[in-house]
């Protein structure tokens, strides 16, 4: 092993070129990021073999970069690319393996722009390991316990190493293979890898991408085009959690608006004139209630199937017209080949406010009625039921508002639900069914 | 509180009582028929029981 306080740069056996040392006493193999070359860091740099036509790692982040990220000191001590094939499809991403004296190792992956942290997991899983062959048997989607949080299956992928440069800890060759079975949490990826030679366990993260691009350096980062799965969600992102709040508080004034429209539409007012008059008629309606909602309601007394024409007139104290209008009342009834049938309605109501209080007259002369559907009819005496109702209550606007607090707390629900269920819209699970 | 959540509150809190207003005085339930510039005989709005001789 080579002390990194000893010895800080080597000359590579190969091809010459000046090699820092920055990774620490478990670097077991260094690759030459000029000449590809394999040099034993546990044999004082002999070369092991020269690997060529290597393509180059495609990353703003290089070997030798520091950053401190959550008050800890790291370097960018190797670079490594994986691709991953199905069929046409390409997927590579770049891994970045940073060292600190005081914290060990972890990986920074650059996948689709985005920026992912990742560290061996020693803590312990439930079960304790779950491999492609245990996905492939799988009837459901695995789950896997970890640190009190649950995760669900995501995604089986087997990527090859295309290119390496830089220290490690073992010694990593072109074509290498592994195969990761990756599960989600609710913030945190569980991933189980194997390899030719070994299991290990890893546990990923989304960190500050900003944080992270500014702390390296790079003052002008890649910028992602997508949601990548372990990235929060836009409505439950620190400081964003307005969504949740709005979502909540408007089922709560959703529920208050409709219990308010129920008080309103239990609260029918008074009854100033209960009283069933042959037409014609004239009748004192003494109203108080000024500047409230009066109710007039007519129940025409007439036969099935048969229709009166009504024309009320309400007068004020000062026989001054408050109203007159003209209103149809039927009922009716029948057989066709669907069965029995009925329509219409003996009830006519017309709602107004009194402008001052004092005995008002309703009047009704004999309503044209009609039988059937004849279009004209003739002037009959009838009797209607008059009720006066005053002070009454609307339910409708506390009822229209209830329902916009309803339909903005399920809308902001659907989306949170969305936005859960996009996290797993890349998952492999239903193309392996 | 935040701001945002604040203003939401007193706005909704807003909109609870102007419709608990509207309601307890019914305002804007009245009969599009019934009031005094409609001409007599009128259906209202409802020109399908027009009655002008």
């Amino acid at each position: 092993m080579i002390s990194p306080e000893i010895r800080v740069a080597i000359r590579c056996p190969n091809c010459g070129a000046g090699l820092d040392i920055l990774g620490g006493g478990r670097i077991t193999t260094h690759i030459c990021p000029y000449c590809s070359s394999a040099l034993d860091a546990t044999e004082n740099y002999r070369l092991l073999e020269t690997y060529t036509g290597m393509p180059r790692a495609q990353s703003p982040l290089a070997i030798g970069m520091e950053a401190t990220l959550d008050g800890v000191s790291w370097t960018i001590i190797g670079v490594l690319t994986q691709e991953e094939r199905d069929g046409v499809e390409v997927w590579t991403w770049v891994d970045h393996l940073l060292y600190s004296p005081t914290h060990g190792y972890c990986w920074l992956t650059l996948e689709d722009r985005h920026l992912i942290l990742t560290r061996r997991w020693r803590k312990g899983t439930s079960p304790q390991f779950i491999g492609a062959a245990a996905v492939e048997r799988a009837e459901a989607p695995p789950t896997a316990s970890a640190d009190g949080e649950r995760f669900r299956y995501y995604e089986t992928s087997t990527s090859r190493i295309v290119s390496i440069e830089g220290e490690f800890t073992w010694r990593p060759r072109p074509g290498d293979r592994e195969t990761a079975v990756s599960l989600l949490g609710s913030s945190r990826m569980l991933s189980f890898v194997q390899t030719a030679r070994e299991t290990e366990v890893e546990m990923s993260r989304y960190p500050d991408q900003a944080a992270v691009w500014a702390a390296f350096g790079i003052t002008d980062p890649p910028r992602p085009a997508d949601l990548h799965p372990l990235q929060p969600r836009p409505d439950t992102a620190q400081g964003g959690d307005i969504g949740t709040f709005v979502k909540w508080g408007s089922a709560v004034f959703a529920v208050l608006s409709l219990a308010l429209a129920v008080v309103f539409d239990l609260d029918g007012g008074h009854v100033v004139l209960d009283q069933i008059a042959r037409t014609p008629f004239a009748l004192p309606v003494p109203l108080e209630a000024t500047g409230r909602r009066t109710q007039l309601i007519l129940r025409a007394e007439i036969e099935e199937n048969d229709w009166a024409q009504l024309e009320p007139a309400l007068s004020d104290p000062e026989d001054q017209p408050v109203f007159e209008t003209s209103r149809e009342v039927g009922i009716y009834s029948g057989h066709d080949a669907d069965g029995a049938w009925s329509e219409g309605s003996r009830f006519t109501a017309i709602s107004f406010h009194p402008r001052v209080s004092g005995v008002y007259e309703i009047a009704l002369d004999p309503p044209e009625t009609g039988y059937g559907e004849a279009e004209t009819g003739v002037a009959r005496d009838i009797a209607v039921q008059v009720t006066v109702r005053e002070a009454q209550s609307w339910p409708m606007p506390a009822f229209l508002l209830g329902l916009a607090f309803a339909a903005l707390a399920a809308a902001l629900h659907w989306r949170a639900l969305r936005g859960s269920g996009v996290r797993f819209d890349g998952s492999d699970w239903e193309d392996d069914e | 509180m935040t701001p945002l959540r604040i203003l939401f509150v007193v706005v909704s809190s807003l909109l609870l009582a102007g419709a608990g207003y509207l309601g307890y005085y019914g305002i804007g339930a009245d009969s599009s028929d019934a009031i005094p510039s409609i001409r007599v005989g009128s259906g209202g709005n409802g020109f399908a029981n027009a009655n002008v001789k």
